[in-house]
């Protein structure tokens, strides 16, 4: 059985961080990542009609992200079985109850401690999950982020020499 | 060029003709329309006087008037002749057109604008023509308005055929001219210089791109070339002092047979170490004489090669720390398969990580090694003095140093040498660094498909 498993991202390499911590400490049984970010969407006539999903998607993903996302793909090939981005389009209680049961979330994973990178209309998602009491919650597993100071870092290297390594010539 | 040219002339003569003939056909159809309907107007009228004439029917004199329209000047005549065909009774008819008419039968022709229909008749034993003219008013008047309306619409249609085609050959050249001038500038002198493909659209921006691929390879064999001698001496330099290190510090007092053995052994692994910079070098001198420009590369495991080059760099100095993280290896090794020559890229990538060691206070190099969709990423970062930002763009120039680099020893050649090795393998190297923070390589290179 495949498991859905919803992964909070800000579409930089650095918070992918959060897949590694949890498909590194996770059980040997496939998963489908999707990987959502905070999007409000807001109330006005022209953000409603002129939305399209793939193409802000497109937008906001760059190459290293897409290319961290690969990585992470071929790296836990055996247990991925799909990667992808999405949006949560509004904090309304209803709509994320809604979200989580239509897309039929097994986990949600929230780091301890991150920090999102704040875009224009961009939420924190992990906050709203903290702050949200809903009947249908999925479990929550909770990753622990580690070392302060690799916060903030966005660029590939970030993803590698998080921790002891596993193969050095000393 | 000239035959494009002429193609273009071509094209427009064929246009200009088309619009001719148009023009003329429509002319021409419309004419003979007005003609032939004119004509048949003037044989029913002619009937019809005929048969007054000849049957005396006076008391419908005025038949034609009620039932046909007079037309513009219309005029009824009859001409009686004799056999050899000289008038003797004529009614109105203009002599000197008496060579057009038919004597035996009918016969319709114009003069001026004036048109004829005539009839010859025999009555009571004698010949007879009777005929009706008339001006054709549409002919005067709406004809000759078309014609004048077709003449200006065909000057104007030639004018705009040339217009629009020396148009459409200046936008079809001016980009080619563009490209042509831009080709020009670039020079052995200055092989860096690229076009600017997205100013061109379409087949021309295609041309761009494959001339900007054809300069990456040339400049990349140009400049191995041109520096092989300096690249030949800095990478025989190190391992021959570390074989004279050895040798000198043996040789500078009696030792036992056991410490000599040792030493000769460290001296044979740094020989062995020469001889495989060595054919590396060979390779590289053979870049540009290969047929396609391509060497002959084999799929190699990236992870093996980077572990070599580790084991190289080790081997040269001691003090040399090398962390390696392989925490994002691929499930999949064929991932980590590229398509190349494990001498040259082992060159390549112990080159940087002897680099990132070298410039570095603790002599650590991190290195880590990953695998996207279609290609590997091998990243190499340091703790080390860094990059000043303005010099970043000069890293890659052969024999270019830091302005912090004064206390280390160096030619600054290792890291050119390493970028035209990656461009080789049709793969990617940049730099990032941050001044006295550390600075990280990062290195692409496509994984190998078989196909």
């Amino acid at each position: 059985m495949i498991q859905r498993v919803l992964i909070p991202t800000d579409f930089t390499v650095n918070s992918l961080r959060i897949a590694l911590e949890y498909l590194e400490n996770s059980d040997n049984e496939q998963v489908e990542l999707v990987l959502a970010g905070g999007y409000n969407l807001g109330e006005s006539i022209s953000m409603l009609l002129g939305f399209t999903l793939d193409d802000h998607l497109a937008e906001v993903q760059d190459e290293d992200f897409l290319k961290a996302c690969e990585m992470i793909k071929s790296r836990f090939k055996n247990k991925v079985v799909e990667m992808y981005a999405d949006f949560m389009i509004s904090k309304n209680k209803r709509y994320v109850s809604n979200y989580l049961k239509g897309r039929q979330f097994a986990r949600i994973v929230l780091p301890d401690a991150f920090e999102f990178k704040h875009t224009k209309n961009s939420f924190d998602i992990v906050d709203m999950f903290n702050n949200i009491q809903l009947s249908n919650m999925p479990e929550v597993i909770t990753v622990s982020m580690g070392e302060a100071k690799l916060k903030g870092q966005d660029t590939l290297d970030g993803f590698f020499f998080r921790k002891k390594w596993r193969l050095s010539y000393e | 060029m000239r035959s494009y040219n002429k193609t273009l002339y071509a094209l427009i003569t064929i246009l200009v003709i088309y619009t001719v003939s148009f023009v003329a056909f429509i002319m021409y159809s419309i004419t003979n329309f007005a003609f032939s309907d004119f004509y048949k107007r003037l044989d029913l009228r002619r009937n019809l006087a005929a048969e007054q004439m000849w049957n005396g029917k006076e008391n419908r004199t005025d038949w034609s008037l009620a039932y046909v329209e007079e037309l513009n000047n219309q005029r009824e005549f009859i001409v009686e002749f004799d056999e050899k065909a000289n008038i003797i009774n004529n009614s109105g008819f203009n002599v000197s057109l008496w060579e057009k008419v038919d004597k035996q039968g009918e016969a319709n022709f114009k003069e001026g604008n004036t048109f004829y229909s005539t009839k010859f008749y025999q009555q009571q034993g004698k010949n007879y023509i009777v005929g009706v003219s008339a001006e054709n008013y549409f002919y005067t008047h709406h004809l000759r308005y078309l014609q004048n309306l077709l003449l200006i619409a065909l000057i104007l249609g030639v004018l705009f055929v040339i217009v629009v085609s020396l148009l459409v050959k200046r936008s079809f050249i001016k980009p080619i001219h563009g490209l042509i001038d831009e080709v020009k500038k670039i020079g052995s002198e200055n092989l860096y210089l690229r076009l600017s493909e997205e100013k061109y659209k379409g087949v021309l921006h295609k041309l761009a791109n494959t001339f900007n691929r054809m300069l990456n390879r040339v400049e990349t064999s140009f400049e191995t070339q041109k520096n092989f001698i300096s690249n030949a001496s800095h990478e025989l330099n190190t391992p021959l002092t570390s074989i004279i290190g050895i040798a000198d510090l043996t040789l500078s007092k009696e030792r036992t047979v056991e410490e000599y053995k040792k030493a000769m052994q460290k001296i044979v692994d740094a020989a062995g170490n020469l001889e495989k910079k060595t054919n590396a070098l060979l390779l590289l001198a053979r870049t540009g004489y290969e047929k396609d420009n391509k060497l002959n590369f084999k799929p190699v495991r990236i992870d093996q090669i980077i572990m070599d080059a580790e084991m190289t760099v080790k081997a040269i100095n001691e003090r040399f720390h090398i962390k390696t993280d392989f925490s994002m290896l691929p499930d999949d090794s064929m991932k980590l398969k590229v398509n190349g020559l494990a001498p040259l890229l082992q060159l390549a990538i112990s080159n940087v990580v002897s680099n990132a060691c070298k410039y570095s206070p603790n002599q650590t190099a991190y290195v880590a090694l990953g695998a996207f969709e279609n290609g590997v990423l091998i990243l190499i970062r340091d703790e080390g003095i860094g990059i000043p930002e303005k010099e970043l763009l000069y890293i890659y120039d052969p024999y270019f140093r830091a302005s912090n680099t004064q206390n280390f020893s160096g030619y600054g050649i290792g890291l050119p040498l390493a970028r035209n090795i990656i461009k080789m393998h049709d793969g990617e190297l940049s730099v990032t660094s941050a001044l006295g923070k550390g600075t990280t390589v990062r290195i692409e290179l496509p994984t190998y498909s078989p196909i």
